[in-house]
């Protein structure tokens, strides 16, 4: 009988071709776990760091669309409220006048003498009409007028109240002061419906941080 | 083989000595033979291959297994890599679109002067505020807290302009409203019960009495100014005017009703600008 390492001697054509193919397979299983399969990796963590800059771009991006529509829709709403409501000096000072006056006369109570101080609001395009008056009635007219005055169509704000008690009888005077407002026109010095870049270009321009000066 | 017999006389032929015979070996020791491979005599000595083959056998499967898999492995390292490559490149490509939309939108959004938007805004909400305001509400609840012998002789919301800016804008998201209020008792303590009724009440936050004076005209007469915060909301009362004949004043009926507002109310939102504006 032959010793152990004898017949491995003697039989290295049956097992070392063998050997060595597994060995081959075996170093090239290894070349790509510790080469390539690193670089599928890096691959594909570039794909993920790919696809976080994407979507914290696209983000950016719809965040910077909704403004732009929240732009747009704030300088409609604007120029509508410019348009519809406020509208021109030339166009409402007469009947924003006389409403006042018959919204007091509908109230029963007679102003005998009014003052319309004017102001000029340059950096919104804006007038700031106010009516300064004093009429004497009794409370329920006043809440009457003040109701009225609440109800109208008109822009008209009701400013400032004063109420003074007439200790010879149930009337009161009463002081109050209206204001209305009027978009400016080129005539009055200013764009009719400011509110628009083309309207009004401004040096002015948000930065980065975006702080309000 | 014939013997010489003693016994017969006979004579007696010498034996010849016989052939040494092969002796068999002696019976083996208990340690074994040490040299008993040496001893293999045999034509073709056995040896045992099957560990080898065995061995062999499984090494070239192993290898094939690995085999397969390496070609499995690099065909898809192959595409996988081509096709995430490509991937990277298409994503840099749609990341370079992107960034120029994002750029091309950050122009457009530069281009509108959004400080001077949003002050506008600020403003025209004000106003609208101040337009919105009921007083016949505000009326309505001022009376539910007054004493008896307390009149208001003014009173003056701080909307609009008059309210300081960032305060109003604080308060304006809170719905609340400062408002100012002199008056006039003829008693002490009516005041105070004025005050306490609107601490009480749920539409009045934080009265306070900035100053109060006696006024001499000849009977007992305290003057005085306050500030409450005042939350609106809720419906005044309605108020209804018969028709009166003429001359006479008209007749004011309450009702807890809802006023009737046709005024628009429109409410600007402002638009932060980039960056965030306060």
């Amino acid at each position: 009988m032959r010793s152990r390492s004898g017949i491995w001697r003697q039989r290295l054509w049956i097992w070392v071709p063998a050997l060595i193919f597994f060995l081959a397979n075996a170093v090239a299983f290894s070349v790509y776990k510790l080469g390539y399969a690193g670089q599928v990796a890096k691959l594909d963590d570039d794909i993920h760091a790919q696809e976080a800059r994407h979507r914290e771009l696209n983000g950016q991006y719809q965040q910077l669309k909704a403004m732009i529509a929240r732009v747009k829709t704030n300088q409609e709403q604007v120029q509508q409220l410019y348009a519809d409501r406020f509208s021109t000096r030339s166009r409402r000072l007469t009947s924003v006048t006389q409403e006042v006056k018959e919204l007091a006369r509908q109230a029963g109570l007679t102003p005998r003498a009014l003052s319309y101080p004017e102001k000029q609001i340059q950096e919104y395009g804006l007038i700031k009409r106010s009516f300064i008056f004093s009429v004497q009635g009794p409370y329920p007219a006043l809440r009457k007028l003040i109701n009225l005055l609440e109800i109208s169509h008109s822009f008209i704000s009701i400013e400032e109240l004063s109420v003074t008690s007439n200790s010879e009888g149930p009337e009161l005077r009463i002081d109050l002061t209206l204001s209305t407002l009027f978009a400016m026109t080129a005539g009055d010095g200013e764009a009719a419906l400011p509110g628009t870049p083309a309207a009004r270009p401004s040096t002015r321009r948000p930065t980065a941080a975006g702080g309000a000066s | 083989m014939s013997t010489a017999n003693p016994d017969h006389g006979d004579l007696s032929f010498a034996v010849p000595p016989a052939p040494l015979r092969p002796v068999s070996a002696p019976a083996p020791t208990p340690g074994g033979n040490p040299r008993a491979d040496s001893l293999n005599l045999a034509g073709r000595p056995f040896g045992n291959r099957r560990p080898v083959v065995r061995i062999s056998l499984l090494l070239w499967l192993l290898g094939l297994a690995l085999l397969l898999s390496n070609v499995f492995v690099f065909r898809s390292y192959l595409s996988d890599s081509a096709d995430k490559r490509a991937k990277i490149a298409h994503g840099e490509e749609e990341f370079l679109r992107q960034q120029k939309d994002v750029q091309d939108l950050q122009n457009r959004l530069n281009g509108y002067d959004l400080v001077r938007l949003n002050d506008q805004i600020d403003f025209l909400n004000t106003q609208i505020d101040a337009r919105t305001f009921s007083w016949s509400l505000l009326i309505d609840r001022l009376a539910d807290t007054l004493p008896h012998d307390v009149r208001l002789g003014h009173l003056t919301p701080l909307t609009g302009a008059r309210a300081k800016r960032e305060t109003q804008r604080d308060r304006r998201q809170q719905g609340e409203v400062e408002l100012q209020i002199s008056g006039q008792t003829r008693r002490d303590e009516e005041l105070s019960r004025f005050v306490d009724n609107l601490f009480a009440h749920p539409s009045f936050r934080d009265p306070n009495l900035l100053q109060e004076s006696q006024v001499d005209t000849g009977e007992p007469l305290v003057k005085f100014e306050a500030t409450v915060t005042y939350l609106p909301g809720g419906t005044p009362h309605r108020v209804e005017v018969d028709d009166s004949p003429a001359g006479a004043p008209p007749t004011v009926k309450k009702k807890t009703a809802t006023t009737a507002r046709t005024t628009t109310r429109t409410t600007l939102t402002a638009t932060p600008a980039p960056g965030g504006r306060p």
